[in-house]
């Protein structure tokens, strides 16, 4: 008998029952009742633990941008004691949701959880911000842009529309926006020759398109492509929709929501169908492995997260197994690799460094940094963008003293460190597919 | 008082002015949380935080309060699980974490100089070095300040062996609530010149003055170490076990009691500790003749009722028991930690106690502790309907506590939460020293007034 179809999100209450001391205090489960979000909060147990691990507190050095600063406001915010709303949203902003204080708390609250859900309740309260409600959409966005490429790049970067953009959206004019390519990776990978296979990995793959590979970064999804197909890899795509995380990052769960549903069933099919799923973009791997399944209380989402990986984990995991003719011809070259917060929080964190460090030659730094500062949107915004490269100045300073190239996987940090240190950024499939060539 | 109180823009143009405008605030969010710390009630909203980068802005911020009369509490990383750093009359937070250099690390002298923003674990990776370390050892030991465990006099785990923070404080560098600033000892190893005012301000929690600099003496780190567990049928046959290891010359560094109910909490969380009454980890530490004493050890505890194993992954078990407090208190909405001391020979007859009241007052009720040296943190897991009974519970534990001789804080310090206990413990002529020695020192109680001795009584006329 088959399995039911995956249900929708339940947007009902799913807050833990208190005293009881379950294990799911401050998780991500969707939409929350006030009631449960003021009762997690409280099973934060201030014992400070976190507060070390805050890449804005490293930075900024006040109480209330800790992990327990932040549980503290939502708890004010919810009794009253803390009323005023520009505040409140301020101190929710300036969370980045990197979860570098989840492995530190001894108590497992997700406080950057906690703060998703406190946004909900101010975004309702309050009524959410023109910018956040543009920022949730990148994918529109790329797509608006590419279709007009390469005039949008022209028209993007003028004086004029980057002052409107910054007048009404928060949109720093100092911040380099990402390109939109006059070529779409869909389109080329529609009609692209497979590469060899030079390896046995008898798999298929279903490469995820996420909102940023198709117009703005088509190169990197080229590169993912080739390498695995010389693997050994059927490569498909999993052309399936946004996972919604740039709407979570903004406390906007109910489009969050409305975006995995609207997709979860296709992607639950391909997992199902024994494809791996493996995505580009860590917070998106991430969202579709740590926080789907506890939106969703079903063992197919959990079978799905489990074949789902991102493409640097996915190449670490399958490497040592592989058979054939696929191997690292040597690259002379000096990088500086920076890992990804997401990827850190689930222990992923060296997968890509692990694959780098195969290739005869590589040299391979790993600065040791919590986040870079970027956080999505965050460093976009005018109020924050001092603030974001001033947290990226550590590892802008670990990558100097490096003296190597720097490489990164996640989009936005590549852009923050790009915009730091003025300096051209590589993902490092890159230097795999370099590596590899027939 | 001299000078009628500022408003809160006065205040913080005022502070502006010797803290620089970055380094002072009245936001809301940040007030909130600057009157929370690890205590579970809230303290009351500070008028304002000010951050401190140097003695001198110390000096000039106590001395613009104390003219006015302004309450001043000093604050760290805000760990304190009595409500040691939490304003109860509103004023000013003091945040030293600025302030966070290892000024000296002396390898032939073996001590450390810091600055009150120095947390425990930066100190031991600097110490480790050179082979040395820190080794009073807290269960906040990642986070909490030197000087904060100096404040509250914090031992931990390890005291056993090394002794509390105050063993290892040599010297320090205070200000008055006036501005004074002096040195209260020297880094001799020994000295006997005098008052020793380096002991009284070991665990004065800010209310006489504000740790600047400390010196911190520094020991050899340990060449080897092994643990055990000793599992126990009773509360009561375990305490026995201290008692004979107490009299014995085993270079023990950690005796750790855990009962059943946390044992099974831990196993809940997915902690690999075996099923028991009461289980005892023990370290052994040493270099010559270690694997003698260790099995002369296992064979005493043995002998003392215990089945005896030795764990293939010792640092799980550690782990463990570091995650033993936090693991308790969130099964519960309004826990009442204990932090209690009784003379190693008493502890048998303290557990009976704790039992006791517990099926008396029908609480639930989990006994961990560093018994090694006599200190129980029974923790009593009350709901907001029990949270009364709970502290009256808590109550009678205590003055049991003080009855066998012991005390009824060892190393979390006094704060909000023990005051009203003073007194049962020192009499009403000792707490009324204490505050002749606070009124000396700090005549317009300008710092961290409501801790140590209740607010009212504190007041001056």
């Amino acid at each position: 008998m088959s399995e039911p179809s995956v249900p929708a999100v339940d947007s009902g209450s799913q807050g833990g029952e208190p005293g009881i001391g379950g294990a799911d205090f401050g998780r991500f489960q969707g939409h929350s009742d006030r009631d449960d979000l003021e009762i997690d909060t409280e099973h934060c147990i201030r014992c400070g633990l976190c507060v070390t691990a805050c890449p804005v507190f490293d930075e900024l050095g006040w109480e209330s941008v800790t992990p327990r600063g932040h549980a503290n406001v939502i708890n004010a915010y919810l009794d009253g004691t803390l009323e005023d709303s520009a505040i409140v949203g301020e101190n929710f902003d300036l969370c980045l949701k990197c979860k570098q204080c989840l492995e530190p708390c001894p108590t497992g609250i997700e406080i950057p959880n906690l703060v998703l859900r406190g946004m909900e309740h101010h975004h309702e309260e309050n009524g959410g911000s023109l910018s956040d409600l543009v920022y949730a959409k990148p994918r529109l966005l790329n797509q608006v842009g590419g279709f007009f490429a390469p005039l949008s790049n022209v028209v993007a970067n003028t004086a004029p529309v980057r002052k409107l953009m910054e007048e009404t959206i928060g949109m720093d004019s100092r911040r380099p926006l990402p390109h939109f390519s006059t070529s779409s990776f869909t389109d080329w990978f529609a009609s692209h020759d497979p590469e060899p296979a030079l390896g046995d990995l008898d798999r298929d793959v279903a490469l995820y398109v996420d909102c940023y590979v198709d117009r703005n970064y088509p190169e990197i999804g080229k590169a993912a492509v080739r390498v695995l197909e010389r693997m050994g890899a059927s490569v498909s795509l999993a052309d399936t929709g946004c996972c919604g995380r740039a709407a979570l990052s903004k406390g906007r769960i109910d489009e969050a929501e409305a975006k995995a549903d609207a997709h979860i069933e296709d992607l639950v099919s391909i997992a199902e169908s024994g494809t791996d799923v493996v995505a580009i973009e860590p917070s998106c791997a991430a969202m579709m492995t740590t926080e789907y399944p506890e939106m969703y209380d079903s063992a197919r989402v959990d079978r799905f997260a489990e074949r789902t990986h991102e493409l640097m984990v996915y190449l670490d995991r399958h490497l040592d197994s592989i058979g054939g003719e696929f191997e690292f011809d040597p690259v002379e070259d000096h990088v500086a690799y920076h890992s990804h917060c997401h990827m850190k929080e689930q222990d992923l964190g060296p997968a890509a460094a692990n694959v780098l460090q195969r290739i005869p030659g590589l040299d391979v730094d790993e600065p040791i940094v919590s986040c870079c500062g970027m956080a999505g949107s965050f460093g976009y915004q005018t109020e924050y963008y001092d603030t974001s490269l001033e947290i990226g100045e550590n590892l802008f300073e670990q990558i100097r003293e490096s003296g190597g190239d720097p490489m990164a996987i996640g989009y936005s940090c590549r852009l923050q460190i790009s915009d730091g240190m003025d300096t051209e950024v590589d993902h490092p499939i890159h230097v795999v597919e370099r590596s590899t060539r027939p | 008082m001299s000078q009628s109180q500022p408003s809160g823009d006065e205040l913080a143009s005022s502070l502006a002015s010797i803290v620089g405008n970055d380094d002072v605030t009245t936001r809301r969010d940040e007030l909130v949380g600057y009157s929370r710390d690890a205590f579970p009630e809230d303290g009351v909203l500070p008028d304002a935080v000010v951050r401190v980068e140097d003695t001198s802005e110390v000096q000039a911020v106590l001395q613009y309060a104390n003219e006015r009369g302004l309450h001043v509490v000093p604050r760290a990383m805000g760990t304190s699980l009595t409500g040691s750093v939490v304003p109860v009359e509103g004023g000013i937070v003091m945040d030293m974490r600025p302030m966070d250099q290892i000024l000296e690390l002396n390898e032939d002298d073996m001590f450390a100089r810091v600055q009150p923003g120095v947390r425990w674990e930066t100190l031991n990776e600097r110490a480790e070095e050179y082979g040395l370390h820190f080794p009073v050892d807290p269960g906040s030991s990642s986070v909490v300040t030197v000087c904060g465990m100096i404040a509250t006099h914090a031992s931990g785990m390890r005291a056993v062996k090394y002794g509390t923070t105050g063993d290892h404080t040599m010297d320090l560098e205070v200000v008055l609530a006036d501005g004074t600033t002096f040195e209260t000892g020297t880094r001799s190893i020994k000295n006997s010149a005098g008052y020793d005012l380096t002991s009284l301000l070991v665990g004065s929690e800010g209310t006489l003055g504000v740790i600047t600099e400390a010196t911190v003496r520094l020991t050899p780190l340990p060449e080897r170490s092994r643990t055990f567990m000793a599992l126990f049928d009773d509360l009561e046959t375990a305490g026995e076990l201290f008692v004979d290891v107490k009299q014995s010359n085993f270079d023990v560094s950690a005796m750790e009691l855990l009962d059943r109910p946390l044992l099974e909490t831990l196993q809940e969380g997915g902690f690999d500790v075996p099923t028991a009454e009461v289980m005892v980890l023990v370290e052994l530490v040493g270099d010559r003749a270690f694997e003698e004493s260790y099995d002369e050890l296992t064979t005493l505890a043995a002998e003392g009722g215990a089945a005896v194993r030795e764990s293939d992954d010792p640092e799980e078990l550690w782990t463990a028991r570091r995650s033993a407090y936090p693991s308790l208190v969130r099964r519960c909405t309004h826990p009442i930690t204990g932090d209690i001391g009784v003379p190693i020979s008493t502890l048998p007859e303290m557990l009976r106690t704790i039992r006791e009241i517990r099926d008396e007052m029908d609480l639930p009720v989990s006994v961990l502790g560093h018994a090694g040296d006599g200190n129980l943190h029974p923790v009593i897991l009350a709901s907001e309907d029990t949270l009364e009974r709970g502290k009256d519970a808590h109550d009678r534990m205590c003055e049991a506590a003080v009855d066998l001789g012991g005390t009824v804080t060892t190393e979390h310090g006094v704060g909000i939460e023990k005051n009203h206990l003073m007194e049962y413990q020192y009499g009403e002529e000792g707490v009324a020293v204490m505050r002749r020695l606070k009124r000396a020192l700090d005549p317009n109680n300008v710092l961290n007034p409501g801790k140590i001795t209740p607010s009212e009584e504190n007041a001056h006329e």
